[in-house]
């Protein structure tokens, strides 16, 4: 797996359904990404903090997963 | 001879020479070592009640807030003229010029070089950080042999000249005495046993730092020595202590052999010196030159910072074993710097024969600097101001993804939180 960081960039729109693990942000300069589902309660803890991000317009920063074009880490600046 | 100091309230009259090396000058001596060397255990026996007095109605600061007023620098050498008489005569007073004494001036010089290390490093306003005059007096006595802190000044003997040159030699000596003032100023450690050899340890630590910054010495560059000069010539010694190598400052016909330990392993359970307090203090003297020599560049700065926010730290009690002390320097080393320099603190001990272990308490009203997830299962972190990252206690994953929302939220909305945390994970949080 090759992971991509970026680094101080906004969250300008999250995503979420009734599904399980189905959680999406659109984050600044980059395409929608999913948060790559490998637990319930890790993709929870991603979406409450991008959703937390876009609520304080703090930046974020992190890495995705370049093959499943998935987000992988987050840390809320 | 052994036997245990009178102490009350653990103060003490705290001198630079260990009742153990003026015992073995009185038993090992000529006839003029041993008078001058009886003389001094005399005195010191007399004024130790004076300090104690003093230091029983000091109450710890009530404020842990540093720099209180504006820095004050007020040094006021005085002189007995070979009487016990305190404070005896104002002979050189701040901004006056040097005197033809050269003990006046180096009491000067070392209260200035003291008071300039605490308030440019540390923030520090003189003893009590509030601005306290800083006094000494020299030519204390006839050739006594020693110098010590009272609780209200420093006293400097001139020494007997065959054993010990005059007092006001060794900067470091001066910082060493000082610091005794800070610590009861702050942590109030007692003077016996274990905490009492950490109080003996800091003032060798803050004395050698005053030392070093004064001769612009970084920790690799400096002889880590507590009293080089102060011995005569013909005494087979080099001083005091040794901080680098404990143990091997002297061996010496007349003073015996060096008796401090620099591991645990050899920890003196003797009950003259209080306990040992001026023996093994060895041990966190190592740990303090290890930290010191791993952390690299002038030893005031990253150590001295630790040690400095060890002793000021509410956590530290009067009764402090080592092994508290070590715990609580590892964690402000993580707190004022980074997992890397905590690891160096952590090394340092171990060394010595302590092995670390967590700090578990509250920190309260701490802002949430940054957060981290990942969308692996209960894996949430938080740098939480004067903490550093800690990552939340990997419980139950409904309650990880509540403190990941608590800590997230109170970062975006710049909130204060309250956590129980150790070295490592965060147990409990409240945002407040």
């Amino acid at each position: 797996m090759a992971t991509i960081a970026f680094s101080n960039v906004h969250v300008l729109a999250t995503f979420a359904s009734p599904h399980s693990m189905n959680a999406w942000a659109n984050i600044e300069t980059q395409p929608w990404r999913k948060v790559q589902s490998i637990s319930t309660d890790g993709v929870n803890n991603m979406f409450t903090l991008l959703n937390a991000a876009k609520a304080s317009g703090r930046t974020v920063s992190g890495s995705y997963d370049d093959a499943s074009n998935t987000l992988f880490t987050l840390y809320l600046n | 001879m052994t036997h245990r100091h009178v102490y009350i309230n653990g103060a003490c009259r705290c001198g630079i020479v260990p009742p153990h090396m003026l015992e073995a000058i009185a038993s090992n001596g000529d006839a003029a070592q041993r008078a001058f060397a009886q003389q001094t255990l005399a005195v010191d026996h007399q004024t130790r009640a004076q300090r104690a007095s003093r230091a029983a109605a000091t109450p710890r600061s009530a404020s842990p807030l540093q720099g209180a007023g504006v820095a004050h620098r007020n040094r006021l050498v005085y002189t007995t003229a070979t009487t016990n008489a305190l404070p005896g005569t104002l002979v050189r007073s701040e901004g006056q010029s040097a005197s033809g004494d050269v003990a006046i001036n180096e009491a000067y010089d070392g209260l200035g070089a003291t008071f300039d290390l605490y308030n440019a490093v540390y923030g520090r306003n003189s003893i009590d950080d509030n601005g306290m005059n800083l006094i000494a007096t020299v030519h204390y006595g006839v050739k006594y042999n020693n110098a010590f802190w009272n609780g209200a000044q420093m006293v400097f003997g001139d020494g007997d000249g065959t054993i010990f040159n005059r007092f006001t030699i060794a900067i470091d000596v001066i910082g060493h005495e000082l610091t005794h003032g800070v610590t009861a100023a702050t942590a109030g450690l007692e003077y016996h046993d274990q905490p009492g050899a950490l109080n003996e340890s800091i003032s060798d630590v803050f004395g050698s730092l005053v030392k070093q910054r004064s001769l612009g010495q970084t920790a690799a560059q400096a002889d880590w020595l507590i009293g080089a000069g102060l011995l005569a010539s013909g005494i087979h010694g080099v001083a005091l202590r040794s901080m680098k190598a404990p143990g091997t400052a002297y061996d010496d016909p007349v003073l015996g052999k060096d008796p401090q330990p620099d591991h645990m392993s050899r920890y003196d359970n003797r009950t003259s010196d209080n306990g040992g307090v001026h023996i093994n203090s060895g041990i966190p003297n190592k740990a303090f030159y290890l930290t010191a020599i791993a952390l690299g560049g002038n030893a005031w700065d990253a150590a001295g910072q630790i040690w400095y926010r060890t002793l000021r730290d509410t956590r530290l009690t009067k009764t402090a074993q080592f092994q508290d002390f070590a715990n609580l320097t590892a964690d402000n080393a993580a707190a004022l710097f980074d997992a890397a320099a905590r690891d160096k603190v952590v090394q340092a001990w171990a060394a010595v024969g302590i092995t670390v272990t967590a700090t578990l308490s509250w920190q309260y009203n701490k802002s949430v600097l940054s957060t981290f997830t990942s969308p692996h299962s209960m894996n949430v972190w938080a740098y939480v101001q004067d903490n550093g990252w800690r990552k939340v206690q990997a419980l139950t994953p409904d309650g990880v993804a509540g403190m990941c929302t608590l800590f997230a939220e109170a970062q975006a909305s710049n909130r204060k939180v309250h956590v129980y945390a150790d070295a490592n994970l965060i147990y409990q949080a409240y945002s407040i």
